[in-house]
C-alpha cells in the first residue's frame, strides 16, 4: 500500500521507512512535520498516513491536529498516530466522529514490529486499532455517570479487545471463549452502552467512542 | 563548653558580669577610633566625588570612567564602615548597595565620625584634668595644668569632684552612644530594620518557594522530555531493527540488521548517559564545580575559554545552581547563537557572594522570558541570587548570576 510517514527524529523515521519498505510497502513521502505532512497527503493521496504526535515548531500536538485535519478532508486517507505516552483526550478527540481508518499506539509498539504491521493493515483495511494500554489506561477511567461502570470484568475485557479493533474471531481466541459467547457479550456491551442496532455505522467503534465521551 | 557554676554569694555574679561590658565599651571606643579614622576618607571623598561627578557632566562619554571610579569608591569605603560597624557595634544586615545610596551614606556618615573624635577627646581631657588633679592633691603638689597655679586642696578636689564625675560618666557613655548612632545610620541609610527585613524576607521566601516549585517542575518537564524525544527514539529504533532482523528471511540481511542493531544499542546508551548527566552532573558531587564546568566544556560543540577563580568549595546548593546557569546559558548559546566563542567566568563577588557571568559572541536578542532563562531565574532567585540577561540586538549576549555564598 501507499504509505506517508511523518516523524521528526531522523532515526525513527528512517528506521519506520526500511521497516514498510521491507514489507513491499511503497512509502511515497517521509516528512518531518505536520505542515509538509498535509502538504504531501494533499498532492499524493495516500493509502494510509503513519503520524507522530509531537513535532516541530512546538513539540506538542502537531501531528495529531494534523491527524484530525486528515480525517476531515480525506476522510478516505487511513491514519495511524503514535504517541509517546497516552493521553485519553487525543485518543477521544481521533476516533469521535469517525467510523473507521483509524488507529492510535504508543511509540513503543513499533518496536513490536509484527503488532505495529498488523494495525498498520487493520487501520488501511478500514479499521480501527488502538493500542491495549490506551484502552486500558480508558477503561480504568471510572465516573459515576459512566455507563461502563455497569459491564461485567468479562465484558469490559471483550470492549477492550474490540476497542483495539479485533474481530469477534480474534476475540474468542484471545480469551478462550467461544465465538457465540463472545457476541452474546459484545450484545451485552451495545445494550448496556444504548447503541442501537442502525445501519452504516459500526456499533464496534460507537461503543468505544460512546465510551471516551464520557 | 557547658560548665554549671554555682556563684555564690549571689552578688558576685553580678560582678563578674562586668568585665564583658567592659569589653563591649573598649570595642565600642576602638570602633569610634577606627571611626573617625574613616570620617576623614569620608570627608574627602564627599568632596573629591562633587568635584569629580561634577566634570564627569562636563566630559561627557569620556567621564564614564570617572563615574565608574566614583561608585567603585563609594562601594569600597561603604563596605569598610559595613565591616567595621558589624564587628564593633553589632551585626546588621544591609541591602545590594548601589553607589547612589553610598554615596548619601559617605556625604552623612563623616559628621558621626567627627562626634566620635568630639567625645573621645571630651573623655581624655576630663580623665586627664581628673588625674592631673587627684595626684597633685594626693602628692601635695601644684597642680601644672593651670597657670600661677594654686595648690589643690580637699575644697577644690570636693567642689570638682561632682561636675568632674557626672562629665566622665557622660564622656564613657557618649562613646557607646556615637556606635549606637553609627550602627543605627548605616541600617537606616543602607540596610534594614529587622521587622521589615522580616516582612520582606517573609514575601520573599513566599514568592521564591513558588518559584522553586515552578522551577522543579520545569526540570521535570524538560527531564521527560530528554526521555521522550531521545532515549525512548533509540530503543524505539533499536527495537524496529531487532524485530526486522527476525523478520528478514535471508542470513545475510539478518546479519545486517542484527548488526546495526548492535551499533543502535549502544547510541541508545550513550544518549542515557547524556540524559542522567543533563538531569544531574555526578561530576558535580564528586570533584566540584570546577571540574563538573570544564567536562561540560569538553562537550560542548563550541570553544568555552574558562576562567575559575575560586579556591575553596561552595555550598551544593549554590554549586548547583551556579552548574545549571552556566550549562543552561550555554546550551542556549549553542543552540540559537552559533557563537564563535563562549566565555564563562566564576569570580568572588563582594559581599561573600559568586558572581558567573556567560558571554557568547553571538548576534544576541535573547528573550530573558525564554522557559530556560526563566526557569534559571527562578532557581538562582530561590537562593536570594539575582540572574541578569543583557542581549542586545548584535550582540553579545552577557548572562549574570549572582548567588550568596553563605
Amino acid at each position: 500500500m501507499r504509505v506517508i510517514v511523518a516523524e521528526d527524529s531522523t532515526l525513527l523515521r528512517e528506521g519506520l521507512v526500511r521497516l514498510l519498505v521491507d514489507e513491499g510497502h511503497d512509502v511515497i513521502a517521509s516528512v518531518s512535520d505536520a505542515d509538509a505532512l498535509l502538504d504531501a497527503v494533499e498532492r499524493d493521496r495516500p493509502d494510509v498516513v503513519v503520524t507522530d504526535v509531537r513535532m516541530p515548531p512546538d513539540h506538542s500536538d502537531e501531528g495529531l491536529r494534523a491527524a484530525l485535519t486528515i480525517r476531515g478532508r480525506w476522510p478516505e486517507v487511513a491514519v495511524l498516530v503514535l504517541s509517546q505516552y497516552v493521553e485519553n483526550r487525543y485518543a477521544a478527540e481521533l476516533i469521535s466522529g469517525s467510523v473507521g481508518r483509524v488507529g492510535y499506539l504508543l511509540k513503543d509498539r513499533v518496536a513490536q514490529v509484527d503488532e505495529f504491521l498488523d494495525a498498520l493493515n487493520r487501520v488501511a483495511d478500514g479499521g480501527t486499532a488502538f493500542d491495549p494500554e490506551v484502552v486500558r489506561q480508558l477503561l480504568s477511567r471510572t465516573t459515576r455517570s459512566n455507563p461502563l461502570e455497569r459491564l461485567t470484568p468479562r465484558e469490559r475485557d471483550v470492549l477492550e479487545l474490540m476497542a483495539q479493533g479485533l474481530t469477534n474471531a480474534r476475540i474468542s481466541a484471545d480469551l478462550y471463549i467461544s465465538v457465540s459467547s463472545t457476541e452474546k457479550h459484545a450484545n451485552a456491551i451495545f445494550d448496556k452502552l444504548g447503541l442501537a442496532n442502525s445501519s452504516g455505522v459500526s456499533r464496534r467503534v460507537t461503543a468505544v467512542v460512546a465510551y471516551l465521551r464520557t | 563548653m557547658l560548665v554549671n557554676r554555682v556563684v555564690y554569694p549571689p552578688d558576685l555574679a553580678d560582678r563578674s558580669a562586668i568585665s564583658p561590658l567592659l569589653r563591649r565599651w573598649l570595642g565600642a571606643l576602638a570602633g569610634v577610633l577606627l571611626g573617625t579614622v574613616t570620617a576623614v576618607s569620608e570627608l574627602l571623598f564627599s568632596v573629591l566625588a562633587l568635584l569629580a561627578l561634577g566634570l564627569a557632566r562636563i566630559l561627557g562619554r569620556r567621564g564614564r570612567l570617572l563615574q565608574s571610579a566614583v561608585a567603585e569608591t563609594a562601594l569600597a569605603l561603604s563596605e569598610l564602615e559595613i565591616r567595621r560597624i558589624a564587628r564593633f557595634h553589632g551585626r546588621l544586615h544591609t541591602d545590594v548597595l548601589t553607589p547612589r545610596r553610598c554615596r548619601l551614606y559617605l556625604g552623612l556618615r563623616w559628621s558621626i565620625g567627627l562626634l566620635g573624635i568630639g567625645v573621645v577627646l571630651l573623655l581624655t581631657l576630663c580623665l586627664l584634668v581628673a588625674g592631673s588633679m587627684v595626684s597633685a592633691w594626693g602628692l601635695n603638689g601644684g597642680w601644672g595644668l593651670i597657670e600661677n597655679s594654686d595648690r589643690v586642696d580637699s575644697g577644690l578636689v570636693a567642689v570638682a569632684a561632682l561636675p568632674g564625675i557626672l562629665l566622665i560618666f557622660v564622656a564613657v557613655v557618649g562613646v557607646a552612644g556615637v556606635g549606637s548612632l553609627d550602627h543605627w545610620f548605616v541600617i537606616h541609610v543602607l540596610g534594614r530594620q529587622s521587622d521589615r527585613l522580616l516582612h520582606q524576607r517573609v514575601a520573599e521566601l513566599t514568592s521564591s518557594r513558588d518559584h522553586v516549585v515552578d522551577a522543579i517542575n520545569d526540570e521535570r518537564r524538560r527531564i521527560e522530555r530528554d526521555l521522550h524525544d531521545g532515549v525512548q527514539q533509540q530503543l524505539v529504533a533499536l527495537g524496529m531493527l531487532i524485530g526486522r532482523a527476525r523478520r528478514a528471511d535471508k542470513p545475510d540481511k539478518m546479519h545486517d540488521l542484527l548488526a546495526q542493531a548492535h551499533i543502535a544499542s549502544q547510541g541508545a546508551i550513550s544518549e542515557l548517559r547524556e540524559v542522567a548527566n543533563r538531569v544531574y552532573p555526578i561530576a558535580l558531587d564528586q570533584s566540584g564545580l570546577h571540574a563538573a564546568i570544564e567536562t561540560m566544556a569538553q562537550r560542548a560543540s563550541v570553544p568555552i575559554r574558562i576562567t575559575y577563580e575560586l579556591t575553596e568549595r561552595l555550598r551544593p546548593a549554590v554549586e548547583t545552581v551556579i552548574y545549571f546557569v552556566v550549562s543552561e546559558a550555554v546550551t542556549n548559546a549553542t543552540k540559537h547563537a552559533f557563537p564563535q566563542l563562549v566565555e564563562v567566568t566564576v569570580t568572588h563577588q563582594r559581599f561573600d557572594r559568586v558572581l558567573a557571568t556567560i558571554t557568547d559572541d553571538g548576534p544576541g536578542g535573547a528573550d530573558p522570558s525564554g522557559t530556560g532563562l526563566s526557569g534559571l531565574a527562578r532557581r538562582v532567585a530561590a537562593l536570594d541570587g539575582t540572574l541578569t540577561v543583557h542581549s542586545p540586538v548584535g550582540g553579545p549576549t552577557v548572562v549574570t548570576a549572582s548567588v550568596p555564598c553563605g
